[in-house]
């Protein structure tokens, strides 16, 4: 049975290349109602948000966490997600718009169930600094309840702009806060 | 010299059929993990399983979504042992693909969650994820099959560390 017992040290088997994937910045919760990457260098073609997140809300309410770009609260955006609930009632799937401009975290809902418990997402902002199409984004999340709501989640939304995103807020639905077991990572993925 | 951030930590391709394969000894110094799995079983049609840190309790929860072409299927279920992507299995002569997200692997202060996509063309795609009930750093990755059956030559395994 292999065994690979290794290292990890940063660059170990990297080669000589020039990194394609780069850490922009990390932000932890702190009880506050959103969390924001400001001032996005323009220089990646995509950009990627890994996240584990949970809110401070105190009762077994639900929540979720909306995205907005540019600081833009007057574009509709538009989100489709599919979920599988943990309560095996079939697939489930939606579509919707916002209006007042905070795109639907793709169902990305954190929920109370103790800070232990945080719900994980991958975001994908494909081709972010174009300024001649719409944005896109693409989402594979998961919500831990410890109830019958628990579920994975594949989710698309668009953000009907062609301005480059320069900032990216991410914003507790309720107004509860993101715990401090929560933590967003930014990437850039040059092209 | 620029820093990297998605860090190849390890890399195998199996020369001969083995049972299990272990990344043991795995670096705290990153935020989260990625595990790619691209392969086939030597015999039978097995489910893939993921144990961390060699916990062979009932501390793994999942929940997933798949298509088969035929059908759709959405599946959670408490107290596993361990994480078994079970919709995407490896067959001989088939290729399977799974990449799997650990999430803040390193944290101590949380449980951790995994985010898997499991594909096999000849059979299903699966969206899947995971919880294990553990706020211990994970360690160790061990993969396995279910039904005591064999990973085939050629089968890889690739693990890297995502800086934050």
């Amino acid at each position: 049975m292999p065994n690979i017992g290794f290292w990890a040290t940063a660059g170990a088997g990297g080669g000589a290349g020039i990194p394609a994937y780069e850490h922009i910045a990390t932000v932890y919760g702190n009880s506050s109602s959103s969390i924001s990457f400001s001032s996005i260098p323009s220089t990646y073609k995509h950009l990627q948000i890994r996240s584990v997140a949970v809110s401070t809300a105190s009762d077994s309410q639900a929540d979720w966490f909306k995205i907005r770009f540019n600081d833009d609260s007057s574009t509709t955006y538009w989100s489709h997600y599919t979920q599988g609930y943990n309560a095996g009632g079939g697939l489930a799937s939606y579509g919707f718009s916002l209006t007042g401009g905070n795109l639907a975290a793709f169902t990305n809902t954190i929920f109370n169930s103790g800070t232990t418990n945080v719900s994980p997402s991958i975001i994908d902002i494909v081709d972010y600094a174009s300024t001649t199409k719409n944005k896109t984004m693409k989402c594979l999340s998961g919500v831990i309840r410890d109830d019958a709501y628990d579920r994975v989640v594949i989710s698309s939304g668009s953000w009907p702009s062609t301005a480059a995103i320069n900032k990216i807020s991410l914003i507790v639905n309720s107004g509860n806060g993101f715990a401090s077991t929560s933590r967003f990572s930014l990437y850039g993925i040059k092209g | 010299m620029p820093t990297q951030t998605y860090v190849p930590l390890a890399n195998l391709t199996l020369s001969s059929s083995q049972t299990t394969v272990t990344f043991s000894s795995i670096g705290q110094g990153y935020g989260d993990l990625v595990f790619v799995f691209a392969g086939s079983c030597l015999s039978g049609s097995a489910d893939f399983y993921i144990r961390l840190n060699g916990d062979t309790g009932g501390n793994y929860d999942r929940w997933f979504m798949q298509g088969d072409g035929a059908n759709t299927e959405t599946f959670g279920n408490a107290g596993d042992s361990p994480f078994r992507v079970s919709r995407a299995v490896l067959a001989p002569g088939e290729l399977t693909n799974i990449t799997m997200n650990v999430m803040a692997y390193s944290a101590t202060d949380k449980h951790k969650t995994v985010l898997i996509r499991g594909n096999n063309a000849s059979r299903s795609t699966e969206a899947y994820m995971g919880r294990w009930g553990s706020s211990a750093a994970v360690n160790s990755i061990t993969l396995l099959l279910g039904g005591g059956f064999s990973f085939a030559a050629g089968s890889t395994f690739a693990l890297y560390g995502i800086a934050s």
